[in-house]
């Protein structure tokens, strides 16, 4: 009953009721969408109905039916086994993909796109392949030696995309301790399930489907759960940039703001220096530091030029970062370094730093 | 046995014994089995607890591949041996003794990891930091209400015998390592991070190091010392090192810091150099310092302070002794940190050839590049006159 042609259509109907579901569910006063979706369905819905009512204009079926029993047999016997393909599903859910896409998100699109370009690829060398000769099993290796170079490190890359995404979004949804017990727990059931297996003399195949469905099917709804509850808020106090894991592991020094003079700073000159910032004070503050660095222009003429580096605004007890680089020895005269704690654009705290020649 | 097989026997004890006679060189200061210091004695004691394990290994491993060969040669019999499918005991005896002895080995190793990477806080600290091919260090805080602030040496890292002082490593260009075999294990220097470690030596003593990673042309060269005084040698050495260079009052002397402050002052610093301006508009003559702008003329942007040149033993990145080897042997060396080298001790013909040609004596890329920055010292086409000009104020800066 289901004809190659239904697959296609049939499923491109299914998915554009989907969306026009979900549409409905997600937006109040915009409605272009929804009819947009619902055409799509009628549309696919009516093409695949006329396709399976004509057979998708196949004829060997008609010819087969007109031929005497023992010539049907002959027809049979050498026309090459096709295999029973999911292409045409897979086809049309990537239609479908695309076309949700194109109103929901660009994003989506892309998939979509993708998904199209893989089944017309698979869906080729399959039917190409099914015809080569009338040994289904060489036909089914030589589609192997052609697609399985392509389809292994997607699908490899695919699923280690896949894992990681659903491990940073279980893990970002939970705090810590939860984290630390969660793990725990799953490795050792892991553990207790595997050694339970290993002593098996017997290992049936169900089983073993059935072990994995359970053990994938838990972690793709872990990985929902964590996608729909988001991200807990982690506790830091840190203020930073996304090097911040970086420069606290590289800290050349620590800087208490409190309001008044800050201490003098020896640093060595021409490398990256970074200080840890805390505040202390009440009022929301900066770290800022004043150097001094000499550039050639296209004439060849150096100049002096001030170069200020600044932490990010932090708040009473917040702890922040701030990088600076002095390529030259300080002196009383130019090169004269110093930093200090701003409050609202205002220098209320200074220090100085010395860079030893 | 056969002439032959009896021949390959000797030679291979031959062989044997050379290797072995080798370990008794006593001229090894790079040599890990002589510790001098307490990080270094933490590797030593590690190194001989692993080495005792995996030659117990070796040997059992060695004699029972013996016994196999023996007993398990070929007699041409063509008789098939006995076949064994699965030994259990044999097994978990195989897993669980490699297991133990793994822990054996990693117990200590982390406890020696962890403890090498404590620091203490003696009051002051050392950056190290490498750069193509030398190594400066720069003094923070004090040592028995000594203050070290500002104190910047190369080539030679001078400590106080008996004290633990921590040390932060990094680099200007590109990657080193810092390694002094005989005080501790090697810490790398990487640019744009500090990393910590730490250097002590039981008693004074000069102790050979090097960079053990690759660093490029003159890697090979690229020494380092490690100088620990006595804690009162280590005192006044902190006090000659932050006064600034005098003015020499010799003629000739003061020539030649007029040549030092015209050709070698764009990158090196003297501490106390002041060079005659005159006021353009004015006409009215100041003196005024001469400040050192490496940043503009080397790559790694620095090039080594000789404020206290004499007061070392070394110079180009230690690669040449910057005194003749019997100043280095007497009973006084202490003092050559303290005082200068003495005029009369001066490996002269060393420092004029470095002088008057320093790619020469130490390969460097010593030409300028895309940045219009040169890798290492050039040659400044110096005459010999300016030689000997340059020299005579270079014995000044004690």
């Amino acid at each position: 009953m289901f004809t190659t042609g239904f697959k296609l259509y049939g499923v491109l109907a299914l998915v554009g009721l989907l969306a026009a579901f979900v549409q409905t569910l997600s937006v109040t006063d915009e409605f272009v969408g929804i009819w947009v979706y619902l055409g799509l369905t009628a549309a696919a819905g009516l093409v695949g109905g006329m396709v399976v009512y004509y057979r998708d204009a196949g004829t060997g079926t008609l010819v087969a039916r007109q031929l005497r029993p023992v010539e049907a047999e002959s027809v049979t016997a050498n026309a090459p086994a096709v295999t029973p393909s999911t292409w045409p599903l897979i086809g049309a859910l990537g239609v479908g993909i695309t076309a949700v896409g194109l109103v929901e998100n660009p994003f989506i699109t892309t998939i979509g796109l993708a998904v199209v370009a893989g089944t017309i690829v698979e869906w080729m060398v399959q039917g190409w392949s099914d015809r080569a000769t009338a040994d289904c099993r060489y036909n089914a290796g030589l589609r192997g030696r052609i697609l399985h170079p392509l389809e292994f490190p997607v699908l490899g890359a695919l699923v280690a995309g896949f894992v990681i995404y659903a491990f940073s979004r279980i893990m970002l949804a939970i705090n810590v301790t939860v984290a630390l017990v969660l793990f725990c727990v799953v490795g050792a059931v892991i553990l207790v399930v595997a050694a339970a297996l290993a002593r098996l003399k017997e290992l049936s195949r169900p089983v073993l489907i059935g072990v994995s469905v359970i053990g994938v099917g838990l972690f793709v709804a872990a990985a929902a759960t964590g996608i729909a509850l988001g991200p807990v808020e982690h506790e830091t106090d840190f203020v930073g940039n996304q090097r911040a894991v970086a420069m606290k592991a590289n800290t050349f020094g620590t800087v208490t703001m409190t309001g008044s003079e800050l201490p003098t700073l020896t640093v060595p000159k021409g490398t990256e220096i970074g200080i840890l910032v805390v505040n202390d004070s009440p009022e929301p503050s900066k770290l800022v530091v004043k150097g001094r660095r000499v550039v050639t222009d296209a004439a060849g003429n150096a100049q002096l030029v001030v170069e200020e580096f600044a932490s990010g605004e932090l708040a009473k007890d917040k702890t922040g970062y701030v990088v600076f680089r002095m390529p030259r020895a300080s002196d009383d005269k130019d090169f004269k370094y110093t930093y200090e704690q701003q409050v609202e654009g205002k220098a209320v705290a200074a220090g100085l730093i010395v860079v030893p020649s | 046995m056969s002439n032959h097989g009896r021949r390959a026997v000797a030679g291979a004890a031959v062989a044997a014994g050379l290797v072995l006679l080798a370990g008794c060189g006593d001229s090894s200061p790079l040599d890990t089995w002589n510790p001098k210091g307490v990080d270094a004695q933490k590797i030593h004691d590690l190194q001989w607890w692993v080495f005792a394990i995996a030659g117990i290994v070796g040997i059992v491993v060695f004699a029972v591949v013996a016994v196999a060969v023996v007993k398990f040669r070929d007699r041409g019999d063509d008789r098939v041996p006995k076949q064994v499918h699965g030994a259990p005991k044999l097994e978990v005896a195989w897993t669980i003794a490699p297991a133990v002895l793994l822990a054996g080995i990693a117990v200590p190793t982390l406890a020696a990891v962890f403890d090498l990477t404590k620091q203490d806080d003696p009051g002051f600290e050392i950056t190290v930091i490498g750069q193509q091919w030398w190594w400066e260090y720069q003094y923070r805080g004090s040592y028995n209400g000594q203050s070290l602030d500002g104190i910047v040496t190369s080539g030679e890292m001078v400590i106080p015998a008996g004290v633990r002082v921590p040390l932060r490593t990094t680099s200007r260009d590109v990657i080193h390592s810092w390694w002094v075999p005989a005080l501790n294990g090697k810490r790398d220097a990487v640019p744009n991070r500090f990393h910590d470690w730490n250097i002590q030596a039981f008693e004074p003593g000069d102790y050979l190091g090097w960079c053990t990673e690759f660093c490029g042309l003159s890697h090979a060269n690229m020494r380092a010392h490690a100088v620990a005084l006595t804690p009162e040698n280590f005192v006044a050495w902190a006090k000659n090192q932050q006064k600034p260079a005098a003015k020499p009052t010799d003629p000739t002397a003061l020539q030649g810091m007029g040549v030092f402050a015209a050709q070698c002052a764009r990158c090196h610093t003297v501490k106390g150099l002041t060079q005659t301006v005159k006021d353009p508009t004015t006409g009215a003559e100041t003196e005024q310092p001469v400040i050192a702008a490496p940043d503009q003329q080397l790559v790694s942007g620095a090039a080594p302070s000789l404020t206290h040149l004499m007061s070392r033993t070394s110079f180009a990145g230690a690669k040449y002794d910057l005194k003749k080897p019997g100043c280095t042997n007497d009973s006084a060396y202490d003092q050559a940190y303290v005082t200068g080298t003495a005029g009369n001790c001066l490996n002269r013909a060393d420092l004029e050839s470095w002088l008057r040609n320093a790619p020469e004596m130490k390969p460097m890329y010593a030409q300028l590049n895309d940045d219009k920055k040169y890798r290492g010292m050039p040659a400044l086409g110096l005459s010999e006159q300016q030689i000997d000009l340059l020299v005579a104020y270079l014995v000044t800066l004690k």
